[in-house]
């Protein structure tokens, strides 16, 4: 026969199967008590997490070496990325310029940053940016020049005081007319009818002609030569108000 | 005891808190296997009850591991190394039905265990 011991074993067994078979039929719940033991639990993990603050930190010590280096990696990424970012709202803000108050047509636009090289001006677009020769070189609606000459990827533009050959038929706000010529290094308003009042800080516009639209700001008058007063016609030195090594965007159409 | 039986549960609340339930399970059995039989079943299931709380395990499942190493720790009387083992292997079942997770506290809970078990059982050897 089974001793008492074995007979207790029998029993805690079988009373192990009660125990599974219970649970089996979904008879145990002990919801309260657990939630009553994780409150209990969340407790002493608080009260755990400040006794081992000061170990952690000196656990967070040894990644300071890697921590540090992956932060001088990030700033360095962040550096170039502001310049980046900076160079960006630069030229933003010079498209800003061209585009804001200006009355935008259906005509094929091109916005292009100026090349300068061996003293030569370009625009860096050419052809295949749709830019042709005789375009206008505009900023902010001034008048800066005409495109001379297309490559592939680039134009060589024509400035007005290199402008020796040809000319521009322009006007004054006065409705005074005559043509814009250069001489190599000043804008000149020529072939003023010698009896026409100018006067100096006059701004002087593109007239109508073939291939220019009207209206286009070229500069104010800042001098009139009257050196030979036999001649039919006066001449006078036009400033412009903005200068094309100076600007970094310029529009071509 | 009603007093050990209290700080019994407050080691297994921290325990629960951050990991295995070593010195409750180490403690607990040591204060029952001394009673009588019908005393140390009972207490089995009781401690089973009160982990299964704890570590929101299944109470029947808890019971039946209970009584396996009981049933196998008395037939190991004598032999520290396999008791230990055993012990070890009821700790890792535990620790895979809860799904208990290495952590930092650990690095304390463990070494605190090892150094408790050989202040309490083998230093006398050693000496």
């Amino acid at each position: 026969m089974l001793s008492e011991k074995n007979k207790q074993y029998i029993l805690a067994f079988l009373l192990v199967f009660v125990l599974f078979f219970l649970q089996f039929l979904d008879f145990l719940h002990f919801a309260f008590l657990t939630n009553l033991a994780n409150a209990w639990k969340e407790k002493n993990f608080y009260f755990l997490q400040k006794i081992a603050y000061p170990f952690h930190r000196v656990g967070m010590m040894w990644n300071l070496t890697a921590k540090l280096e992956d932060l001088q990696y990030r700033y360095n990424e962040a550096a170039a990325n502001s310049i980046k970012i900076e160079t960006l709202e630069k030229e933003n803000q010079e498209l800003r310029k061209i585009l804001e108050n200006s009355d935008r047509n259906y005509e094929q636009t091109v916005i292009a940053a100026p090349v300068i090289s061996f003293a030569q001006s370009f625009v860096a677009a050419g052809s295949q940016a749709g830019v042709k020769a005789g375009s206008a070189v505009l900023y902010k609606g001034t008048l800066l020049g005409l495109i001379e000459q297309v490559f592939e990827k680039q134009a060589l533009v024509l400035l007005l005081p290199q402008m020796i050959d040809t000319g521009i038929l322009a006007q004054t706000s006065t409705e005074v007319k005559g043509l814009v010529k250069g001489n190599g290094r000043q804008i000149l308003f020529t072939e003023i009818a010698a009896d026409a009042k100018i006067e100096i800080g006059e701004l002087v516009f593109t007239s109508s002609q073939v291939g220019l639209e009207k209206g286009l700001l070229i500069g104010r008058i800042a001098s009139i030569l009257s050196d030979n007063q036999a001649l039919a016609t006066k001449t006078a030195v036009v400033e412009q108000l903005v200068n094309f090594y100076e600007v970094s965007l310029v529009e071509i159409k | 005891m009603l007093i050990y039986i209290f700080l019994l549960l407050i080691i297994l609340s921290l325990e629960a808190t951050i990991g295995l339930p070593i010195f409750f399970l180490y403690l607990s059995y040591n204060f029952i296997s001394r009673r009588g039989q019908k005393f140390l079943l009972s207490a089995l299931f009781i401690m089973a009850f009160v982990l299964s709380i704890f570590y929101s395990l299944s109470w029947p499942m808890m019971a039946f591991l209970l009584l396996f190493f009981h049933l196998f720790y008395q037939k190991l009387v004598g032999k520290i190394f396999w008791q230990f083992l055993l012990f070890c292997l009821l700790n890792l079942i535990i620790a895979k039905m809860a799904n208990l997770q290495f952590n930092f506290f650990y690095l304390i809970h463990l070494p605190a265990f090892l150094f408790y078990l050989y202040k309490v059982n083998f230093k006398n050897y050693a000496a």
